[in-house]
């Protein structure tokens, strides 16, 4: 995508709440920029640290989860 | 899947129209969506790959400042599990009340990125020439409302034909830029990778779109 084609820049930021008020923050989930820097650097890099930072909470959880049935 | 969020055509035309004085209404309306066909966000989406059950949300909208004073429109909103699932779309729309949605059940469109018919599960209520989204692509609905054999254009606001159209797939409908209505109206949409949430686990989403 082309800068000329994005007028704005826009970002969706996450927080998971679980059931028992625990808050998880994943931070930028999502992000589209102008800047080429900034662009290259989200499709590199930003993007796998947000996917890995919900595969970390998604693990958590099933942590959690196994715990509570083992109690 | 790619973690990509995108401002719609149809919000670019929204923007524009506020500016030449068109009556705003603020897009406010969180939802998400659980699709497992789910591909990446794109602006030529008019809606979401598949909404969840759960409402929209009406979330809580502000200007805020990233760089210069108040060159940022932000909404929060959060929204809880009604039941085990996975997360991997969030939406920022116009409209709470969830437009018009139900599945493909065949037609040749189905596996064809050229076939012209599509049979869904419920009968297609909106009028004829309203525009659906499947998977990622957009079609237009140029016959068989009130019925559940329709005619469709694919490919249309500059999305690309899919050849992987599938039964089951979610078909909802969606306003291209030019068209209003029928709570149609998608201003942002991101797509990531899946987060599973347990009943009564939420997902609070902050969407921030930087005029900066």
């Amino acid at each position: 995508m082309h800068s000329a084609d994005i007028p704005a820049d826009a970002e969706l930021h996450l927080t998971i709440i679980r059931a028992d008020g625990t808050r998880t923050p994943l931070g930028r989930t999502a992000v589209i920029t102008r800047n080429p820097i900034k662009r290259a650097w989200w499709s590199l890099i930003g993007a796998r640290l947000a996917s890995r930072r919900i595969h970390a909470a998604n693990r958590d959880a099933a942590h959690a989860a196994a715990r509570s049935q083992e109690g | 899947m790619a973690t990509v969020v995108v401002y719609t055509n149809r919000a670019k035309d929204l923007i524009t129209s506020w500016i030449n004085g068109g009556t705003p209404t603020a897009p406010k309306a969180v939802g998400w969506g659980n699709s497992t066909a789910a591909p990446t966000a794109a602006a030529t989406d008019v809606a979401p790959f598949g909404e969840a059950a759960e409402a929209r949300v009406t979330g809580t909208s502000s200007v805020v400042t990233t760089t210069t004073t108040n060159d940022t429109y932000q909404v929060v909103g959060t929204i809880t599990s009604a039941s085990g699932q996975t997360i991997n779309e969030s939406i920022l729309a116009v409209a709470t009340t969830k437009p018009f949605s139900t599945t493909v059940t065949g037609g040749t469109a189905v596996g064809s990125a050229v076939g012209t018919t599509l049979t869904v599960a419920a009968s297609y209520t909106p009028a004829n020439n309203t525009y659906i989204q499947v998977r990622g692509e957009v079609m237009q609905v140029t016959a068989g409302t009130g019925t559940t054999s329709l005619t469709v254009a694919r490919g249309q606001n500059g999305s690309t034909a899919s050849a992987s159209i599938a039964n089951s797939d979610p078909v909802t409908l969606g306003n291209p830029p030019g068209t209003s209505g029928n709570n149609g109206d998608l201003f942002m949409h991101a797509s990531y990778t899946g987060l599973a949430l347990s009943t009564g686990d939420a997902l609070q989403a902050t969407w921030q779109l930087k005029l900066t």
